[in-house]
């Protein structure tokens, strides 16, 4: 989502935009509710800037913190209100840039009617919808190359041949007999890729 | 085998530009996102959308 990065973004009157700055990361300010602390990433030859110092040179690219007051309109204060982290912060060519995770769609038009109100030239960029609720997904990551080479041509030659189907389309000893083996190398490598198999996909 | 995984989820998805009819926002969206606004209409403004009002994006 893009918006001025001028009031009520906190950086107004702190950058004036043209300066590309990244890696936003914001927290509030110790032990003072009315204040934030924002840091940002930018090139390392910004010159000097009221109120805003540097914490760490990288170099070419540089951190910078400042503190600013909590204004209610400001972008962030809204999806604080919502309880929605920013994912990614970033000010290209005069405009914030503002990633975010809705977790659903009366989320997410509360935020944009909120950041409408605040900022009347907001505009969303890109909206991606996940093709499933998190309930609906369990996901994990199998690396196949656990399996040894034989092990995987094994679990394919049975898979193919239908040794895992119910009723089977073949069984292990016609499966062993296309693969050239003894009936009980099949089963030993079988069992092994299983193992491996169902370690990784159960818990 | 694993690269081709990888690969394949790295390829961005089929997006289309949806221009609203009320407020004349240009938003890309995915597939997915497309259905939603079909049936619920614009996220910024709630004015019905239908087809026409969303096109498909040149692949990059």
């Amino acid at each position: 989502m893009s918006l001025s990065a001028a009031a009520p973004s906190p950086f107004d009157g702190v950058i004036d935009g043209t300066t590309p700055i990244y890696s936003v990361a914001r927290c509030a300010s110790n032990g003072d509710s009315e204040t934030v602390v924002l840091e940002f990433i930018a090139d390392a030859d910004l010159p000097a800037l009221d109120e805003v110092e540097v914490v760490f040179d990288y170099g070419a690219k540089a951190a910078y913190r400042f503190e600013a007051p909590c204004v209610e309109e400001s972008p962030f204060a809204i999806l604080d209100r919502h309880g929605v982290p920013v994912s990614e912060t970033t000010i290209r060519d005069g405009r914030l840039l503002v990633t975010f995770h809705a977790t659903d769609l009366p989320t997410l038009r509360s935020v944009l009617d909120e950041f409408r109100e605040c900022c009347a030239d907001m505009q969303v960029l890109r909206l991606l919808q996940s093709s499933s609720t998190p309930e609906e997904s369990d996901l994990v990551t199998v690396d196949r190359s656990e399996l040894t080479e034989r092990q995987r041509e094994v679990l394919t030659a049975a898979h193919d041949a239908g040794y895992f189907d119910h009723p089977k389309g073949a069984n292990a000893g016609e499966v062993a007999a296309s693969l050239d083996i003894d009936r009980s190398t099949f089963s030993e490598h079988i069992a092994a890729a299983q193992r491996k198999l169902l370690s990784t996909i159960l818990d | 085998m694993w690269c081709s995984v990888v690969l394949a989820v790295m390829t961005s998805p089929q997006t289309h530009t949806f221009v609203c009819p009320e407020c004349r926002r240009s938003i890309e969206v995915d597939e997915a996102m497309r259905t939603t606004l079909l049936e619920t209409g614009c996220v910024v403004c709630g004015a019905p959308i239908t087809e026409s009002h969303i096109a498909a994006s040149p692949t990059a």
